[in-house]
């Protein structure tokens, strides 16, 4: 078998990345939201001095932006060339820095309010408004 | 996949490949070079964004959103690997072609295509492995000659060109086919394959006149007779092999390094013997091949030793002929004026 490898259709346009420790999971157990549709939280970064800081749920992240070391270019499948159904892998963007979230996250509320959360089903929107706006007081300093 | 931008550049041009069979690990060629695809796993999480979003991820106003495309936890990484050839041998090998007589046998044949999407080599590497091979087109499969048809069309060649009157140095091809259709069907491409193998390089300048590599055919025969007999005195050696060819054919010891190792007797030192000890028949992997030739003899000279050791470079820096001897020799030095010996590491 052979799949051909091609640059397609912006191969050399760079893609953003972000890289976290850990998964990222579901608070909302079927909140019948389509993945595309999730909101997975607040992100800023500040140009300059390339640090970024990232609230997800109750946990705020801190990071920066890093160059890779070696660039990774994303692949995909193309539909089949027609021919024989010859297979192809097309370069459609590559990525040359990303923002790393190395550090442990900090949870914006107390352990007994994650308790709390965690045995509801459903915690209310308030909840996250409220961690959100703490994650706004602290400057990016 | 992890990239650098000389593979971008390569996979711009055209030409890059990844292919395998169903149970290969597969590998990545580019024009030159072979390298085994690898995932590499990670417990981190990787959000991937597209081109436009960067500007909402940095310095964004407060209500751009950016939004996620893919997710990754792996990602695949290129280590670059040595040709795997051993099936283009198998595929070659399988019907070695014996002269027009042969059973038809299409099943078994490949041609061209077929063998570059198979063999897991880049198109340079399988070029060298076909020429080393002394693979040829016949009727749009790739073959390989039977080595004793090989000589047999070699034998009657020089004698039909010696016969016919030729210069060794300027045998024309139309010619010698015509002479050699005539008594027994022999396929001019044979005949050209014959002569490509057997002549100088870039021989055929003048297109359609070859120049002989007279050190080479005279090797043939040897060959022939070594494997006839695996012991021969040295000198009756050397008179049956002269007998076998035209007159001003070059015959002599140095011919056959690769083919056949010259020790004195051990019941009368004081007679050169040529024992048996074929290159094309020793392992092709390194370890096993310094195995057999250390089990044949614990102290090498280098200019017994060379036709062994070179052809096991296949191109890679891990095959390279003083890498090898780095990895699997160690130098002795008997004698200060005399030149090092090798021995096992």
């Amino acid at each position: 078998m052979v799949v051909q490898m091609r640059c397609g259709c912006g191969a050399c346009d760079e893609w953003a990345m972000v890289e976290l420790q850990g998964e990222v999971r579901l608070q909302v157990e079927d909140s019948g939201a389509q993945p595309h549709e999730l909101d997975l939280g607040e992100f800023c970064a500040d140009q300059g001095s390339g640090k970024a800081a990232f609230t997800i749920g109750y946990h705020r992240l801190q990071g920066k932006e890093e160059k890779l070391k070696r660039p990774l270019a994303i692949l995909e499948a193309a539909p089949d060339d027609g021919a024989q159904g010859a297979r192809v892998l097309q370069v459609v963007g590559v990525i040359r820095r990303k923002f790393i979230f190395r550090d442990r996250p900090r949870a914006l509320i107390t352990p007994r309010d994650a308790a709390t959360l965690r045995t509801k089903k459903k915690p209310g929107a308030d909840f996250f408004a409220a961690a959100r706006k703490k994650a706004k007081a602290d400057s990016l300093q | 996949l992890e990239v650098d931008d000389a593979l971008l550049d390569a996979i711009r041009e055209g030409g890059v490949v990844i292919k395998g069979g169903d149970d290969d690990e597969a590998v990545l060629c580019t024009r030159d070079v072979t390298y085994a695809v690898k995932r590499v796993d990670s417990t981190n999480t990787m959000w991937l964004l597209r081109p436009g979003e960067r500007e909402a991820l940095v310095g964004g106003r407060e209500d751009s959103v950016a939004r996620v495309a893919a997710v990754a936890n792996s990602h695949l990484e290129l280590v670059e690997v040595a040709p795997r050839l051993e099936r283009l041998r198998a595929m070659l090998l399988r019907h070695p072609y014996a002269g027009p007589d042969e059973a038809p046998d299409a099943a078994g044949l490949v041609g061209h295509a077929a063998v570059r999407a198979s063999v897991q080599a880049s198109d340079t590497q399988l070029s060298r492995a076909l020429r080393q091979l002394g693979a040829f087109e016949l009727d749009g499969a790739l073959r390989v000659a039977s080595s004793a048809y090989q000589h047999d069309v070699l034998n009657r060649l020089v004698w039909t060109a010696f016969s016919e009157g030729y210069e060794l140095s300027a045998v024309p091809e139309v010619g010698v086919c015509e002479a050699m259709n005539k008594d027994e069907a022999v396929r001019s491409e044979m005949v050209r394959h014959v002569l490509l193998e057997f002549s100088e390089p870039d021989s055929d300048v003048l297109g359609g006149t070859w120049s002989l590599d007279l050190g080479k055919v005279a090797t043939a025969y040897a060959a022939e007779l070594v494997a006839e007999k695996p012991r021969w005195a040295l000198d009756q050696l050397l008179a049956e092999w002269k007998e076998r060819m035209p007159e001003g054919m070059p015959v002599s010891a140095e011919l056959l390094r690769g083919l056949a190792l010259l020790e004195p007797r051990k019941e009368a030192p004081d007679v050169m013997e040529a024992k048996a000890f074929c290159e094309a028949a020793l392992p092709r992997a390194p370890a096993q091949r310094f195995a057999a030739l250390f089990a044949e003899r614990a102290r090498w000279a280098w200019e017994d030793l060379g036709p062994y050791v070179e052809p096991l470079d296949v191109g890679t820096p891990d095959t390279k002929t003083d890498v090898l001897l780095m990895r699997y020799t160690r130098k002795i030095q008997p004698d200060a004026d005399k030149p090092p010996l090798y021995g096992k590491r």
